[in-house]
C-alpha cells in the first residue's frame, strides 16, 4: 500500500498554502521543425530542466514558455531527433526557431521533464489531456500490449464496461458519442476481439489528445468527447525500426527516408495476434486472430507545403472449423496538405475515407451476412495568428455517408434463406466554424466560437409513413410497445429530411495566480449518426444509422468548471472539475427490440432525454523516481423516456433511470517507479461501481420452463469492479553502447485474480433444475512477457 | 433474425478464456402476481376434448418451485356460444376441461376469476402446416457433427408465418422451445435440425410443431430471451407481458399467455 500512501499524501498537503516565489519573468515564444524537411513538429517537449519548467509544441510546432529572467539551459527533445540543449540569457521577451536533426541513438522513449499527462494550466482548455505514447506504455495491460483505449480510462470521467467490452464512456456519455480520429479520420469501431485490444497500435502512435469538455469548434459530429490520435511520422535520416514480440501478439514498425533529398519519408507498422490466442480453442481447425496495418507517407514539397498520406487497415478473423466464418474491421485513408502561407497564416486541407465492414457466414444457418458503414469527407482548416493576443481558427467541412445496414444471402443452392437487402441509407454532413483564442486581460484568456452544422438525409430510399405518424404504438391491453401500422411506402429520391444547427462553444481560463487557474466552459454539440445497439457496450454487429424522419439529431449542452494548480514548479499538479450535461433526443429501445436485420429501426425505438453530472479529481506526480496519477470521479448518468401521452408509460413509467454506463464511483491509481537504469516498475489499480443492470425480482413457470421476471430497467448494479495490474521492465545494461535497444516487459494483469462480472445471467440449472445466477468473468490472472526492440 | 446476434456473440464470447461461476445475489422481491399457463393444444388426429389450464403465482427468484393458485373459477367461450368449464383439481393449480371443442380459425375467450379480480384473454386457433418429412441425420448441431433429426416442412409463403417448436428428450429433464418466422425464408422448405448434447442411438427425441400468431411469437421470443439470458450482449431484460388482461385492476397485470393451437407431434427413437 505504499503507492497509495505516497500518492495520497500530497492531497492532504493541499490544505497547506504553497509558497510561491515571485520572480520577474520573460515570455519565450518558439517554433520547432525538422531540420531537413522543415516539417513543423507537434508535441515536442521544450523545457528548462533546472527550473522544472516545461511545455509541448502545438500542431504547428509553436510553443510559449514563461521563464524567470537569467541564464538558463533550454532543452528541446523529440522522439527520433537529437536533443537540442542551449544556454540562453533570458533577459527580454524573445522568439526562437529550433531545427531538430534526426537521431539514430534516441528513437526510443525520451525523458521529459514533465512525465505526466499534460494539461496546459493557462489555456482555456477544460478536460483536455495530451498523452504521449510513452505514458500509455507504462500502464500495464492485458497481454502486455499497450492499449490506448484502456489507458485513457485511468483518467477521471472516462470508463468503460470492464473486461470483454469495447468502447469507452466519457462523462456519462454512450460509446457512440465519442469522436475517435486517427490522423483526422473518424474510426467507427475502436476495438479488436471485444475490447481485448484497441485498434490502435501504440508503436505507431505519437500522442493522443482527449477532449471531454470545452470541445473546440473545429470538432463536431459527436456529443460526448473527441479522442484525437496522431500517428508517428517517418524519419528522414535512415531506416529505423521498433517492434515487439509477445506471447499474444507481435508487431513491427519501420520508419525511414525514401529519396536522397530526404523530402519523402515513410512509416509502416504491422501487428498481429496469434491464432492460438484463445486457450479454449484446442482444435486446430478453429482460428481467431486479428491484424492491422498502419502506414504514413510524408512529402515535403517545399518550405511551405507538406503532403502526407496515411492509412489503416485492420481485421478480426474468426473461423470455427470452416462452418462459421466471421471477419470485420476498419479501413481508413487520409490525405493531408499542410500549407504555411506566411508567419501568420497556415492551413490544413485533408480528405478522409473511413469504412467499417462486417461479414459473417454460418453454414448451419445457411446464410451469409454483410453490413458496412462508409464515410468520405474533406476538411479545410485555417489558423490565423492575428497578433500576440488573438488567434483565429476557422474552416469548413463536408462529408458523405452511405450505410449498408445488412445484406443477407443464401450460402448454397439448397439454402432455405432468400436473398434480402435492407435499405441502404445515405446522408450529407457539412459544417463551418470560427474559433477565437484571445487574451482578453493579462490573466484572462478565452477560446470561443461557433460551429454551424448541417445534415441532409437523402434518397434513393424507400421509407414508410405510419398511421398517426406513430412508428411505435402502445398497446394498453397487453401493456407493451409494438411497431405502428404502416400507412404508405414512399420512395424518396432527393432530400428526405434536413437539419441545421448552431453549436456555440465558450471556454475561459482565469490564471489568477502563478500556477493556479480557474476555468469555465460551455458547449453545445449535435450528433447526426447513431450506433443502433441495445447491448451494454458496442458489439461488432452493430450498425450506425443516420438521423432522418424518425431519429432527430442528439443535442448536448455541457457546462463545466475546473480548478487547476501546479505545485513545486510543476512537480505535482492537481485538477478538480465539475460538469453538467443535458442531452436531448437520446434513443432507447422498446422491451424486446429486434434490431438485427431490422429495416424499420423506427418501430423499435423510443426517444427521450439524458443528463449527467459529476465531480472529477486528478492528482499527478510528474517528476522523480516515482511518478503517477490518482483519479477519482463521482458522477451520475441518467435517462428518461416518458410516454408520449397520458396513456403511455414510456420506460420505467417515465421516471429517470440509470444510463447503462452510469458509474457512481470511479477510482484509479497509476504509478511507476524507476529503480535504476535497468529496472522500472509500474502498477495500476482501478476501482469502480458496478454498472447498472436489470435483475429479476421474481420467477414464474410457463410451459414447463422457469422464467425470471425482471424489475425496472437498470435498477440494479453488478458487483463492484476492481483489479490491480503490475509490470516490470528490464533494460539490459548493454543497451547503452549500441544502436540496437531492447527491453523485456513482464506484466501481470489482475494480480489478485479478481473475478469481475462482465455480466450476470439468470437461468435454470440443467441438472438440478434450480434457479441460479451465473457470473461471467473474462480474465483471471493474465501474465505476459513482451520483448521490445528498436534500432 | 434477432437471435442471430445472440448466437454470433455467444459463440465469440465462448472463445475467451472466460469463466462462469454461480454467485448468490441479494435480489429484490416483488408481491406475487397470477401466472396463466393456458395452452389449449389440439393434436392433429385427436378430438382435443381434454385440456388443462395451469394457474400459479410468481415467487422469489431463488425459491424452489412456485405456489399454485387455487380457488379460481375458469371457463372458455367460443364464438358459437359454447362455454367450456375448467374444473379445479384440488391443490394442484390445474383446471381441467373434458369436453373442449376445438375448431380451426375459431376465436376463443378465456375468463378467470381469482381473488376477487376478473381476468380475460382472447386467441384464435390457427392451423399448423403439414410436416413433409422427418429423418435421422448425423450432421446436426452447430458444428454439424452430431446425431439428431431433421424436420422438414414447407412455408406457405403467402404472408408472414410464425412457428413454435417444442423439443424434449429422455436424456434431459429440461425441454427446449424455439420460435422462428419466415422473414428470410418465405415460401421455402424449412429443414430444422433437432439434437441434444451427448445424444446416442436408442435415445428419444419428441417434438411438437405449432403455427402461432405474431403476438404469441413476439411474446415467446421475449420470454425465451429472459429464460435463457445467458450472454453479455443481450438487450435489456424485461417483464414479458402476454395477452391476459386484468379487467378489475389493470395495474395488477397477470403473466403468462392464453394460446389455442393445432399441433403436430412426433416421437423418434434414434437408430
Amino acid at each position: 500500500m505504499k503507492i497509495v500512501q505516497k500518492a495520497l499524501l500530497p492531497i492532504f498537503l493541499l490544505l497547506v498554502s504553497v509558497k510561491v516565489f515571485s520572480q520577474e519573468k520573460i515570455k519565450l515564444k518558439g517554433n520547432v521543425k525538422d531540420e531537413k524537411s522543415n516539417e513543423k513538429l507537434f508535441a515536442v517537449s521544450v523545457s528548462v530542466p533546472t527550473l522544472k519548467l516545461g511545455t509541448t509544441t502545438d500542431e504547428n510546432g509553436n510553443f510559449t514558455l514563461d521563464i524567470p529572467k537569467g541564464l538558463h539551459t533550454l532543452e528541446i527533445q523529440y522522439l527520433g531527433y537529437k536533443t537540442v540543449s542551449k544556454k540562453i540569457d533570458f533577459n527580454r521577451n524573445m522568439t526562437l526557431t529550433f531545427s531538430l536533426a534526426p537521431d539514430v541513438e534516441n528513437l526510443g522513449e525520451i525523458e521529459i521533464v514533465s512525465k505526466g499527462i499534460t494539461t496546459d494550466i493557462k489555456k482555456p482548455a477544460l478536460g483536455v489531456y495530451t498523452i504521449k505514447a510513452s505514458q500509455i506504455k507504462k500502464i500495464p495491460s492485458v497481454g502486455g500490449e499497450p492499449d490506448i483505449i484502456k489507458s485513457i480510462q485511468v483518467l477521471p470521467g472516462v470508463s468503460n464496461n470492464g473486461e470483454g467490452s469495447s468502447g469507452f464512456n466519457v462523462r456519462g456519455g454512450a460509446a457512440d458519442q465519442n469522436l475517435i480520429l486517427l490522423d483526422g479520420t473518424p474510426v467507427y469501431s475502436d476495438s479488436h476481439l471485444f475490447g481485448f485490444f484497441s485498434v490502435f497500435n501504440a508503436d505507431v502512435v505519437n500522442s493522443i489528445k482527449l477532449y471531454k469538455g470545452g470541445i473546440p469548434a473545429r470538432y463536431g459530429g459527436r456529443v460526448s468527447s473527441v479522442l484525437d490520435i496522431y500517428q508517428k511520422n517517418g524519419t528522414s535520416d535512415k531506416i529505423h525500426a521498433t517492434g515487439s514480440i509477445g506471447n499474444i501478439s507481435s508487431k513491427l514498425t519501420v520508419f525511414g527516408p525514401i529519396d536522397r533529398q530526404k523530402k519523402l519519408n515513410f512509416m509502416v507498422g504491422g501487428r498481429a495476434s496469434y491464432a492460438h490466442l484463445f486457450l479454449k480453442l484446442a482444435n486446430q481447425d478453429n482460428i481467431a486472430y486479428f491484424y492491422d496495418l498502419n502506414t504514413k507517407l510524408n512529402y515535403a514539397i517545399n518550405e511551405k507545403n507538406h503532403l502526407s498520406l496515411s492509412g489503416y487497415f485492420g481485421r478480426d478473423v474468426i473461423d470455427l472449423g470452416g462452418s462459421f466464418r466471421n471477419a470485420f474491421g476498419n479501413q481508413l485513408m487520409n490525405t493531408n496538405w499542410k500549407q504555411y502561407w506566411n508567419e501568420k497564416l497556415s492551413a490544413d486541407f485533408s480528405v478522409h475515407y473511413s469504412s467499417y465492414v462486417y461479414n459473417l457466414e454460418i453454414d448451419v444457418a445457411e446464410f451469409k451476412w454483410e453490413s458496412a458503414t462508409n464515410n468520405v469527407h474533406a476538411k479545410y482548416d485555417f489558423l490565423y495568428n492575428v497578433n500576440e493576443n488573438l488567434k483565429l481558427k476557422f474552416g469548413a467541412y463536408g462529408g458523405y455517408y452511405w450505410f449498408n445496414p445488412g445484406t443477407i444471402r443464401p450460402n448454397s443452392e439448397s439454402s432455405s434463406i432468400n436473398y434480402r437487402k435492407l435499405d441502404d441509407k445515405y446522408a450529407y454532413e457539412e459544417a463551418v466554424y470560427l474559433s477565437l483564442e484571445q487574451q482578453i486581460l493579462p490573466k484572462l484568456k478565452a477560446q470561443y466560437g461557433l460551429r454551424y452544422s448541417f445534415f441532409q438525409r437523402v434518397g434513393k430510399q424507400k421509407q414508410y409513413n405510419y398511421v398517426n405518424n406513430m412508428p411505435v404504438v402502445y398497446d394498453p391491453v397487453q401493456g407493451i410497445y409494438k411497431p405502428g401500422q404502416e400507412s404508405e411506402l414512399i420512395e424518396y429520391t432527393g432530400t428526405i429530411k434536413s437539419f441545421s444547427n448552431p453549436e456555440p462553444r465558450v471556454a475561459l481560463s482565469y490564471n489568477f495566480a502563478e500556477n493556479k487557474s480557474f476555468k469555465a466552459g460551455y458547449n453545445r454539440m449535435y450528433q447526426y449518426i447513431h450506433l443502433i445497439s441495445n447491448a451494454s457496450s458496442p458489439t461488432p454487429l452493430d450498425v450506425w444509422a443516420p438521423s432522418g424522419t424518425y431519429i432527430d439529431p442528439q443535442q448536448v449542452d455541457q457546462y463545466s468548471i475546473e480548478y487547476q494548480q501546479n505545485f513545486k514548479e510543476g512537480a505535482y499538479s492537481l485538477e478538480v472539475g465539475a460538469f453538467y450535461k443535458d442531452l436531448k433526443n437520446r434513443v432507447d429501445y422498446i422491451d424486446g427490440a429486434d434490431l438485427i436485420g431490422q429495416n424499420q429501426i423506427e418501430t423499435q425505438i423510443l426517444i427521450g432525454e439524458g443528463r449527467a453530472y459529476g465531480l472529477e479529481v486528478l492528482f499527478q506526480k510528474n517528476v522523480g523516481k516515482w511518478t503517477g496519477l490518482l483519479a477519482y470521479t463521482l458522477s451520475k448518468a441518467e435517462q428518461r423516456i416518458p410516454g408520449r401521452n397520458a396513456n403511455e408509460p414510456g420506460i420505467n413509467n417515465g421516471e429517470w433511470y440509470n444510463a447503462p454506463y452510469d458509474k457512481t464511483h470511479d477510482f484509479n491509481i497509476t504509478a511507476s517507479y524507476e529503480l535504476n537504469d535497468k529496472w522500472s516498475f509500474s502498477g495500476n489499480f482501478a476501482f469502480q461501481s458496478g454498472r447498472p443492470v436489470t435483475y429479476p425480482d421474481a420467477q414464474y413457470e410457463y410451459q414447463g420452463i422457469t422464467v425470471p421476471n425482471y424489475a425496472d430497467r437498470n435498477s440494479n448494479r453488478l458487483p463492484v469492479y476492481h483489479h490491480l495490474d503490475v509490470a516490470a521492465t528490464l533494460k539490459p545494461r548493454k543497451n547503452k553502447d549500441r544502436k540496437f535497444q531492447s527491453e523485456w516487459v513482464f506484466s501481470i494483469y489482475n494480480l489478485y485474480g479478481r473475478k469481475n462480472a462482465n455480466s450476470i445471467s439468470f437461468r435454470q440449472n440443467e441438472d438440478s433444475l434450480k434457479n441460479e445466477s451465473v457470473r461471467l468473468s473474462i480474465f483471471g490472472i493474465v501474465p505476459s512477457v513482451t520483448y521490445n526492440f528498436k534500432f | 433474425m434477432k437471435k442471430l446476434k445472440y448466437i454470433v456473440l455467444f459463440v465469440l464470447i465462448t472463445l475467451f478464456p472466460a469463466c462462469e461461476d454461480v454467485v448468490e445475489l441479494d435480489l429484490p422481491t416483488s408481491p406475487p402476481v397470477l401466472v396463466i399457463d393456458a395452452a389449449l393444444d389440439w393434436e392433429v388426429g385427436t378430438d382435443g376434448s381434454y385440456q388443462v389450464i395451469r394457474l400459479t403465482t410468481t415467487a422469489p427468484y431463488y425459491d424452489e418451485g412456485v405456489p399454485v393458485a387455487t380457488g379460481a373459477v375458469v371457463h372458455v367461450n367460443d364464438e358459437s356460444g359454447n362455454t367450456f368449464d375448467f374444473v379445479e383439481e384440488i391443490a394442484t393449480g390445474n383446471y381441467i376441461c373434458m369436453d373442449f371443442l376445438p375448431q380451426l380459425n375459431e376465436k376463443y375467450t378465456l375468463h378467470i376469476q381469482y381473488e376477487g379480480e376478473e381476468y380475460i384473454a382472447e386467441e384464435t386457433l390457427l392451423p399448423t402446416v403439414e410436416i413433409d418429412e422427418v429423418k435421422q441425420i448425423d450432421d446436426a448441431g452447430f458444428l454439424q457433427d452430431q446425431l439428431g433429426i431433421e424436420v422438414s416442412f414447407t412455408d406457405p409463403g403467402d404472408k408472414d408465418y410464425f412457428y413454435y417448436l417444442d423439443m424434449e428428450t429422455n436424456i434431459r429433464p429440461l425441454k427446449e422451445i424455439s420460435v422462428f418466422d419466415n422473414e428470410f425464408s418465405k415460401g421455402n422448405q424449412f429443414n430444422i435440425d433437432i439434437t441434444f448434447e451427448d445424444i446416442e442411438v436408442g435415445d428419444r427425441i419428441d417434438f411438437k410443431l405449432l403455427n402461432i400468431s405474431k403476438q404469441y411469437y413476439d411474446f415467446m421470443n421475449l420470454l425465451l430471451e429472459q429464460a435463457d439470458n445467458g450472454n453479455p450482449f443481450s438487450g435489456n431484460p424485461a417483464k414479458v407481458n402476454g395477452n391476459c388482461y386484468n379487467q378489475t385492476n389493470p395495474e395488477n397485470r397477470p403473466l403468462g399467455y392464453f394460446r389455442v393451437a393445432e399441433t403436430r407431434s412426433r416421437s423418434i427413437i434414434l437408430e
